[in-house]
């Protein structure tokens, strides 16, 4: 994951808003979240609180596509991600590395 | 399913009742944190929405006073603000008690979205 600790804020939104999916893949790579829980690590981690709506909408569209999926933990629903989506998230990795590479 | 609203403003749990009733959801009522938690195990909701600025018990003492309660702790409680939460409120212990906020003035379709985020129904 990019470091952006040091960044100012508009250069953390912008990278945040550029690569929302990206950002809200990874959290769900490593376990599964509910939505609030993702925004709430976008917060520890860059420092800056996307709005709740721009999120939401991306995980709809996310499931939709067949890359995450809810199911319930407990008494509430959590995101997690599918095995299309591990293979989909795998190549956005694969894909930015070598554009850093070129 | 039933949905517990907390809120000193008696209009905002009208408007609520309102919102939601027209999708088939009960809705019940509290003027203050000490009637949420007189009313709740009697009430058993399968959700709340406690506003954050009340006088007396605020939101965060009635919030942990539910998540004290084994018999409570599991429900899901959202809160409501009169502005988006800050970074540095994101970073408060309590949030971690909470599964999303909302903020005022808030539609049918915000509540419902919370709502969806976290449980069936």
């Amino acid at each position: 994951m990019i470091e952006l600790h040091d960044s100012d804020p508009s250069t953390v939104k912008n990278f945040l808003e550029k690569n929302l999916e990206f950002v809200v893949l990874s959290f769900l790579y490593n376990k599964p979240m509910m939505g609030f829980e993702i925004i709430k690590s976008m917060v520890r981690k860059y420092g800056l609180h996307i709005n709740q709506g721009k999120v939401y909408t991306l995980l709809k569209d996310l499931e939709r596509r067949g890359i995450i999926k809810k199911e319930r933990q407990g008494k509430i629903k959590v995101y997690s991600i599918t095995q299309k989506g591990q293979g989909y998230f795998n190549k956005i990795i694969i894909d930015r590395r070598d554009s850093e590479v070129t | 399913m039933k949905v517990m609203v907390v809120d000193d403003e008696e209009e905002i749990i009208e408007l609520v009742e309102n919102m939601l009733g027209a999708e088939g959801i009960e809705v019940v009522g509290a003027l203050s944190g000490k009637e949420c938690l007189k009313k709740i195990k009697r009430e058993k909701p399968d959700f709340i929405f406690l506003d954050i600025m009340m006088p007396e018990m605020d939101g965060w003492e009635t919030l942990n006073k539910i998540k004290e309660d084994e018999e409570l702790k599991d429900i899901p409680v959202a809160m409501f603000t009169v502005k988006p939460l800050t970074s540095n409120v994101l970073r408060r212990e309590e949030i971690e008690k909470i599964v999303d906020y909302v903020t005022k003035p808030f539609s049918k379709e915000d509540l419902l979205e919370v709502i969806r985020q976290v449980i069936d129904f």
